[in-house]
């Protein structure tokens, strides 16, 4: 593990993402590039190659920071790992810059998943109500999952809020097969 | 005794031919010359004739007394040998009507014996197979114990999972979009203080 790098690195990022107050672009162009990065092996061969050379790495990063619309900061940043030798760390990076971001912004993220879709104001209840208990600004993301049956599972942080008919139904069937 | 009476026959034959012998050119002289016997040449012929039968004779008669001793000694060595050989025979006879003798009970007694192991070793076969019995009546008491215990567990599972699922379905019908917005509502209560209580906490 290299958290203490990465941390510095991230934390670095944070920096100049709030300074040049642009953290939201900075935190989805940093989640873009990852993705890219994650799903193609030729761009992680070409980046990550020792036989590759330093200026043919930054041009590849050039043109698909271009491509890619990235803001002019997430391009210097992936160049400076590249001249650092540290492209492998970018998952973690972007995980800590993510989390430092949050910590700094004062937000908390939440995964809500309901069996039924969810209302404007059913969401926009839950996100006042959690705002409102945990003083922090609440950044959701809703899904949807049959399976649940009804209810909803709602999932700040480490912790979870289950409401779900199947975590009953299960809750149930244990209490039926230990009788 | 034929053997020494063919050598005894040997000899003399032997005696008969050499006195022969010495004694044809006498007899011839004798035969053609009648008148040559009472001459000095023939005197001496028949005193040379006299001694060396004389000398035969006296060899004959010094030799055959120690021959005869030898063979007397042989056979009477052979008939002791015989003796003896007879008498081993008797012994080796006499031991064998004594085993003969006492054989029947020699054998009652290794039949007993016989009986007496085969009774032993048949209660050990006895008693190994009842050892067996019960262990594998264990063994199956317990398998069936095992299996009446599994079989309830899949029992209560199937009937717990049966439950389940009728009770899900039941849900499914019952759980309408308002149905469900009321739930919703009703857990953001609960969770409002939950969440309240843990930042309270922490």
């Amino acid at each position: 593990m290299n958290g203490p790098v990465s941390s510095r690195y991230a934390a670095a990022l944070v920096d100049v993402a709030l300074d040049q107050n642009n953290a939201d672009r900075v935190k989805s162009d940093l989640a873009a590039f990852a993705e890219a990065f994650a799903h193609s092996a030729d761009l992680r061969h070409t980046l990550e190659s020792p036989s590759v050379g330093r200026e043919a790495k930054l041009q590849v990063i050039q043109k698909i920071g271009a491509v890619m619309e990235l803001a002019p900061s997430v391009r210097n940043f992936l160049c400076l790992l590249v001249d650092h030798h540290r492209t492998e760390l970018l998952f973690e990076i972007q995980e800590m810059f993510r989390v430092d971001l949050n910590a700094r912004q004062n937000i908390a993220e939440a995964v809500v998943t309901s069996a039924q879709a969810l209302g404007a104001d059913e969401r926009k209840k839950l996100i006042e109500m959690l705002e409102g208990q945990t003083k922090k600004k609440i950044e959701a993301q809703f899904h949807e999952d049959e399976s649940l049956v009804g209810g909803t599972v709602v999932r700040v942080g480490s912790t979870v809020y289950d409401s779900s008919v199947r975590a009953q139904l299960d809750r149930m069937r244990e209490q039926l097969e230990s009788e | 005794m034929i053997r020494s009476a063919r050598n005894l026959m040997s000899s003399t034959a032997r005696f008969a031919v050499a006195f022969f012998l010495f004694a044809a050119p006498v007899l011839a002289q004798e035969a053609v010359k009648p008148k040559l016997e009472d001459s000095p040449t023939g005197q001496v012929f028949r005193w040379i004739n006299f001694v060396l039968v004389v000398v035969i004779l006296l060899y004959l008669f010094r030799s055959a007394p120690a021959y005869f001793r030898s063979h007397a000694e042989e056979i009477s060595q052979k008939i002791a040998e015989g003796a003896r050989a007879r008498e081993a025979a008797e012994k080796r006879r006499a031991e064998a009507q004594a085993k003969l003798a006492t054989i029947d009970t020699e054998v009652a007694k290794i039949r007993d014996e016989a009986r007496r192991a085969a009774a032993l070793e048949a209660e050990r076969i006895k008693g190994l197979a009842r050892a067996e019995a019960e262990m594998i009546e264990r063994a199956a008491q317990a398998e069936v114990a095992a299996t009446e215990h599994a079989a309830r567990l899949e029992l209560k599972t199937l009937a717990a999972g049966m439950a389940v699922e009728r009770a899900e379905a039941l849900l499914r019908k019952e759980l309408q979009p308002k149905v469900e917005s009321t739930r919703f509502f009703e857990f953001v209560t609960v969770m409002s203080s939950l969440v309240g209580q843990r930042q309270a906490k922490s």
